[in-house]
């Protein structure tokens, strides 16, 4: 509904369609100058790292898990690091690389849903995924096999595919016989095609010119693209212990957001996920995304949020060529153990465990004391790090529009406004607080012509 | 722990069956649970040897859109179970409505935390995947809250739904139309 009126202008949208979770976003603008953007998150907090104090060492896996149904995985693989950190237990081998596999799934499966069901509507022109269908029906019918594919992956290898039930601190409750993973193979050599169309499809989208000027966060992980951390980087400048995270990232209250914003320590804003793993590793990516990326034309850094989605697709190629080749390869022994014991440590200690969750580096912290107890937890996600640099991109896009409009707002197309902050929001694929929910915008013109 | 990898979505076999029941909603949102309650019911009349629950997929789903067109399709029968509100009917009633043509609703999906069966609906026609039929009983709730555990309205509904769907499938079976 749009009303217009001398002194101030109101668009309300009552409903963002294709993100997850609660906001509003608040635009003012004086006398055809943009001067204030928010977006308000008013999601309840959730209490999470109150209620896991006191619960046991071995649980966080199966509590976090709770936090996201699109990304449980990986708040089971940051959960288990930490823990295990505290504990003084490192996870290694064929357990490392069923973790590895897992996460591929995940990846594939998350990704895959935000490029073809919740993003690439926006560039063609339609409101939904199934208007996609009615006028591509392929397209989507390409997107539910790869997505199951996915699905299917955590599903063989967590028991389930959502909130997988075979994760556990030290490893697995079952390894999966070799038959069960090779089982899937057809599935994913389909699922290698299917991703590389998509790649395809995405690069040929028509994208707004953007640079921003990015500050890039993300895991290391030793040897490969980023997915199970070893530390992180700060835009490459070495690698950073994880119990430094907390010293080198701030989070911060701001009024207008029950999410917290963050910041490194030179005060500036950052970014982690697709945009930051591939500026920071992308020579690490399979030779077939690797290439992939070529042909798509992506440079080596993409500082334009806008074509995320070429970076995201080649991201599914990357953990579905991953998958098939860790498959091939994961010959456990024999006896090989499902898990190594993870008892508690003998003193109260404090573990970090860092992983790459589909939307980006997710930190877990927490002290355990020698009964096995947890003294005290702390948990960053993706996309709470990403809450001020999707801010500032959201300024970045208005002013780009007021200027199009040469500061005569009053002839701008609020629709457009409207849905080209939308999009730019979903550039970031947020997942506010994973739960289904609302995009309030109103736009507050201060002055200006009548 | 031994066997395959435990799943809770759908009991394991080695076919897909012709018939499905899908339980919509979450155990841990009170009254959301119905479905699965009314599957855990199915799954012990099943043990005690009711013949009708024989070759029927039980499947327990979160409700998004492209699992439960992934599980209906290709089914001769989908039944599916799930909490509901209404204005004026009371918790514990129960809403029966038949597919697909009465599943669809106006409007646009809006999150991919908020589709549900109207929307797999929508998207199971639009790629022609959808089962032969569809039944939906839907239980009228009093209470979404957190944690486990239905309110005495929506449990005691339980045993009724689950005799509902055995009723549908017998039908079904022996005339090939659902009944009402």
């Amino acid at each position: 509904m749009t009303h217009r009126s001398p002194a101030s202008r109101t668009i309300r949208v009552e409903q963002l369609a294709r993100v997850e979770g609660e906001g509003a976003l608040y635009l003012e603008i004086a006398d055809g100058s943009l001067r204030d953007v928010q977006l308000n998150i008013y999601e309840p907090p959730r209490f999470f790292e109150a209620f896991l104090v006191g619960r046991a060492h071995t649980e966080p896996a199966d509590i976090t898990a709770r936090i996201c149904g699109i990304c449980p995985v990986a708040y089971q693989m940051s959960a288990c690091a930490a823990v295990e950190d505290a504990c003084g237990v490192s996870v290694e081998g064929h357990l490392a690389e069923l973790r590895r596999l897992l996460y591929c799934g995940e990846w594939i499966e998350s990704h895959t849903l935000h490029v073809s069901m919740l993003h690439a509507p926006d560039f063609m022109g339609v409101p939904s995924a199934i208007e996609l269908a009615e006028i591509d029906r392929p397209i989507v019918e390409r997107a539910l096999a790869l997505k199951k594919a996915g699905n299917h992956l955590v599903e063989v290898i967590g028991g389930r595919a959502i909130h997988p039930v075979n994760v556990k601190v030290g490893g697995f409750h079952r390894l999966p016989r070799r038959e069960e993973l090779t089982a899937v193979l057809d599935e994913m050599e389909q699922a290698r095609a299917n991703a590389r169309a998509v790649v395809e499809w995405v690069a040929g989208f028509d994208f707004p010119e953007v640079e921003m000027d990015y500050r890039f966060v993300a895991s290391t992980d030793t040897g490969h693209y980023p997915v199970l951390g070893a530390g992180f980087t700060v835009d490459g400048n070495g690698r950073l212990p994880p119990e430094s995270f907390l010293d080198e990232v701030a989070e911060y209250q701001v009024r207008h957001s029950t999410a917290l914003h963050a910041r490194l320590r030179t005060g500036d804003g950052y970014l982690v996920g697709p945009l930051a793993r591939y500026a920071l590793f992308g020579e690490r990516l399979h030779p077939d995304a690797v290439a992939a990326a070529a042909d798509a034309g992506l440079e080596p850094v993409v500082r334009n949020p806008f074509r995320s989605v070429i970076v995201r697709a080649v991201e599914v190629l990357h953990a579905v060529c991953c998958a098939i080749d860790l498959i091939e390869s994961w010959r456990p022994a024999a006896d090989a153990a499902a898990a190594v014991p993870v008892p508690p440590p003998p003193q109260r200690s404090v573990g970090h465990g860092i992983t790459e969750a589909p939307r980006g580096l997710l930190y877990h912290r927490y002290e355990i004391d020698p009964d096995g107890a947890i003294a005290a937890a702390r948990i960053v996600a993706p996309t709470s790090q990403n809450q001020s640099t999707i801010e500032h991109d959201l300024w970045h896009v208005a002013e780009g529009m007021l200027a199009e409009h040469d500061g005569d707002d009053s002839a701008m197309d609020d629709d457009s406004l409207r849905h080209r902050c939308e999009v730019a929001i979903r550039n970031h694929d947020p997942c506010i607080s994973c739960s289904a929910h609302f995009l309030d915008m109103t736009v507050n013109r201060v002055g200006g012509p009548s | 722990m031994s066997g395959p990898c435990p799943d809770a979505g759908a009991d394991a076999g080695a076919r897909r069956a012709e018939d499905v029941v899908i339980a919509v909603g979450n155990r841990f949102r009170r009254d959301d649970g119905v479905g699965a309650a009314v599957l855990d019911a199915l799954r012990s009349r099943r043990a005690d040897g009711h013949p009708v629950l024989g070759g029927v997929d039980l499947v327990e789903l979160d409700g998004e859109a492209t699992r439960l067109v992934d599980a209906w399709q290709g089914r001769s029968l989908a039944i599916l179970v799930d909490a509901m509100r209404h204005a004026e009917l009371r918790a514990g009633e129960v809403v029966e409505l038949h597919g697909p043509e009465g599943l669809a609703r106006p409007g646009t999906a809006v999150s991919s935390h908020s589709t549900g069966v109207a929307e797999a609906a929508r998207l199971g026609r639009v790629l022609g995947r959808l089962p032969d039929r569809v039944v939906v009983l839907g239980v009228v709730c009093a209470d979404l809250g957190e944690g486990p555990g239905l309110s005495d309205a929506v449990a005691a509904a339980v045993p009724e739904v689950a005799a509902r769907v055995e009723g549908i499938l017998a039908e079904v079976r022996s005339s090939g139309r659902v009944p009402g």
